[in-house]
């Protein structure tokens, strides 16, 4: 399956490896409109945040604002109790808004105040703008939330309705609620358990019922803790969901979700903060709306180990969950993939579920494996979460589930590392769960025969992703030779030229491939392929003349244009490029397309473009689905 | 065993040096193809003997797109035929495939299977 790889990553190149992924906490800055419409905040350095937009699927990625703090830092400092840049982003497509939350760190008097920006949805669609000062941005209208929050610690959970923005004061949750229509923000609510231990994280469902993740130290324990708020009731009183029995263990990268049974999944790295430093990846679900958990420890994969913060050195797992409007949950988290060389990787499973009663566990499935070097760190990644997070995504084929990942890391503290990261991003169907079979392996389990029965195999042509030497393969016969013949009796001599893409490049141009490998072939062009240029008629009338000088190449049933796909490091899809040199012109050969006869290759057809100003074969897009 | 599967291409009357097909292979089909594998069973054993044959293995989808029949008219999941006499080889079976639509897999495996009844 050649064209797995489908995206471009979100950005290709920046120096801050907490830019997309932040170390232990839960920052939702990765969204997408119901449309289809992807969104990312991102911070590629200590003072800046960065809204991109893709409206082709993850194929472009367009810059929409960038928003430079010239006296403030937009981050959590290290050695907090998180690290890296807190940034939240809420899309109400009924009112309009597009909201990213923040937090300003001031290092004279070490405080974090907490910030909303709130801009026009459609005007930061129409008019993409560079502002510079984050206090003073077009279209803001709420400004500060509230000053001197607990180590920048905040999260967001947004329906249709309100937002509801919970944030730490003096080791307690406090609540506010934000109208989406006046951008009024509501008094405080605070939750009297105290102290609040490290971080917490929260969800919404759509009768604006929230549900809060949050750890108690209390007695000299860590305990893990759920309670509600709705505005109705006021808080609710928390729920033991693990007591971890002392100090030595605490919660890290908390994730909680709602399903579209009304069910929560809570997830949470359990860490071990002594000597060894280990990690147990924990789901616990409740089918009662809190009342009770059903806490479950992930059984690590043979060989995998801890991952480690490399800036901090602090074990993290990286965990997020995400809930389904048909039931069940989608989790990820990160470890390391061996204990040689302590490559992190992040993988997802399914939590599936029939009736809402009772959840089942998934296998362990790597992503970002196509977007990646086996030998890169993939430290961490995002779902990309529904822009109003009430609103559920299905999950019946989770491949159409979309993530963003940190792809290297980095040793700075500072968010100025030495080495660059790549924040990369993919459907599921890119890696995971590249294929939804009832066996899940994507091949049939082969059978062997016994004393009383004979093995029959078989292969299949012709299927939708292969890139496939039939003549190699064998998939020949008398016809396959008849052509062949017929090939050399009337076919034109031609030669081919075939440049393979460098993965390690930066460039979008010629420089991006290899030297080419020459071969030559009998072709024949088809001398009726080719069409006059056709007027481009737009909405107020003709406007252009378009080209159409493509025309059909037949080529003989030996030659195979065979193709790699690839994402350089410069973010560019990069595909193999055959040219084809032939009576002083040069073409461009794409779409080839086999044929048979009796299950015999016989031959194929490519267009050909010819090669110009207008069409660089080497600069220009591909589409993932071209072959 | 007291049974072998004879080939198409045997001509003799006696199943005992009968030519042998230890396996099948039915080479690159389309999505939706039919493709047909003929033999006979021959009977090595020193009895009268019926059989029965199926399709077996570990993918039932595979099982469930193989059918066989006896004159290429009325096919079944199965088929058995009776006395069979010693060193004797049965009428022909036809053996027909159809290649499911599974655009995630390239290839496959499935058992004829034979029963002595």
């Amino acid at each position: 399956m050649p064209n797995r790889i489908t995206n471009r990553p979100i950005m290709p190149q920046v120096y801050n490896h907490w830019g997309l992924i932040s170390n232990n906490l839960q920052c939702k800055n990765i969204v997408r409109q119901p449309g289809g419409r992807l969104w990312a905040a991102v911070s590629p350095g200590p003072s800046q945040i960065r809204l991109l937009m893709s409206e082709d699927n993850g194929f472009t990625w367009q810059n929409m604002i960038t928003n430079v703090s010239d006296v403030t830092d937009t981050r959590l400092v290290a050695d907090t109790n998180a690290d890296g840049p807190m940034i939240t982003l809420t899309i109400s497509e009924q009112w309009d808004n597009l909201d990213v939350f923040y937090v300003e760190y001031f290092s004279g008097t070490d405080t974090y105040d907490l910030i909303c920006g709130r801009y026009s949805l459609s005007d930061v669609i129409a008019n993409p703008q560079e502002a510079t000062d984050a206090n003073n941005i077009t279209g803001e209208t709420t400004g500060i939330i509230e000053e001197d929050i607990y180590q920048g610690l905040y999260d967001v959970a947004m329906n249709d309705q309100e937002t509801f923005v919970f944030f730490d004061l003096s080791n307690q949750i406090v609540v506010r609620r934000i109208s989406p229509r006046s951008s009024a923000v509501s008094s405080k609510v605070t939750l009297s358990t105290t102290p609040v231990f490290n971080i917490f994280s929260t969800t919404v469902n759509a009768n604006s019922v929230c549900a809060v993740l949050f750890s108690h130290q209390t007695g000299g324990e860590n305990i893990v803790k759920y309670v509600s708020y709705d505005e109705t009731n006021g808080w609710g009183t928390p729920v033991t969901i693990e007591n971890f029995g002392g100090t030595d263990n605490e919660m890290r990268d908390p994730s909680i979700a709602y399903d579209g049974y009304g069910n929560l999944c809570a997830l949470y790295t359990d860490t071990d903060t002594t000597g060894s430093g280990d990690t147990t990846i924990t789901y616990a679900i409740s089918t009662d709306s809190g009342a009770t958990w059903d806490v479950n420890d992930l059984s690590r994969t043979e060989g995998h180990a801890a991952y480690y913060d490399l800036a901090t050195g602090d074990p993290s797992g990286r965990t997020q969950v995400i809930g389904a409007s048909d039931g069940g949950f989608l989790i990820l988290y990160t470890e390391s993939a061996d204990t040689t060389d302590y490559v992190a990787k992040t993988y997802v499973r399914h939590i599936t579920t029939d009736d809402g009663s009772t959840y089942t566990l998934g296998g362990e499935k790597e992503i970002a494996t196509n977007s990646s070097k086996s030998t890169d760190d993939i430290t961490g990644a995002h779902f990309f979460l529904p822009a109003t997070h009430a609103r559920l995504m299905d999950f019946r084929d989770p491949g159409l589930v979309r993530v963003a990942f940190n792809i290297g890391d980095g040793a700075a503290t500072a968010q100025d590392d030495i080495t660059p990261s790549t924040f990369g991003q993919e459907l599921l169907f890119s890696s995971a769960y590249s294929s939804v079979l009832d066996t899940d392996t994507e091949v049939y389990t082969i059978d062997t025969p016994d004393s009383d029965s004979v093995l029959v195999s078989f292969n299949i042509l012709g299927g939708p992703n292969e890139n496939v030497d039939y003549y190699t393969l064998g998939v020949t016969g008398d016809f396959t030779d008849r052509y062949i013949r017929a090939f050399d009796h009337i076919g034109n001599t031609m030669r081919l030229l075939r440049y393979e893409p460098d993965i390690d490049n930066w460039m979008n141009d010629r420089s991006a491939f290899g030297d080419p490998t020459e071969y030559s072939s009998k072709c024949i062009f088809s001398p009726q392929s080719y069409g006059f240029p056709a007027p481009e008629i737009a909405p107020d009338g003709f406007t252009s003349y378009v080209e159409q000088d493509a025309r059909i190449i037949y080529l003989p049933p030996d030659i195979h244009l065979a193709r790699t796909f690839q994402v350089n490091k410069g973010g560019y899809l990069k595909r193999t490029v055959w040219l084809c040199q032939f009576d002083g012109n040069e073409y461009e050969l794409s779409q080839v397309v086999p044929y048979f006869i009796r299950n015999q290759i016989c031959y194929y057809t490519a267009n050909a473009y010819v090669v110009g100003p207008s069409r660089d074969p080497f600069a220009r897009d591909v589409l993932p689905s071209e072959t | 065993m007291s049974w072998k599967l004879v080939s198409k291409t045997y001509t003799g009357p006696d199943a005992g040096g009968a030519t042998q097909d230890s396996s099948y292979d039915l080479g690159y089909i389309f999505y939706e193809q039919a493709k047909d594998i003929i033999f006979r069973v021959g009977n090595t054993g020193s009895s009268t003997a019926a059989f029965k044959v199926s399709a077996s293995g570990n993918n039932q989808a595979l099982i469930d797109a193989v059918e066989f029949s006896q004159n290429k008219r009325d096919w079944d999941s199965q088929v058995s035929f009776s006395g069979i006499q010693a060193n004797e080889i049965s009428d022909t079976v036809f053996c027909r495939f159809t290649v499911p639509v599974d655009t995630y897999v390239t290839s496959g495996t499935f058992l004829i299977r034979i029963d002595e009844l």
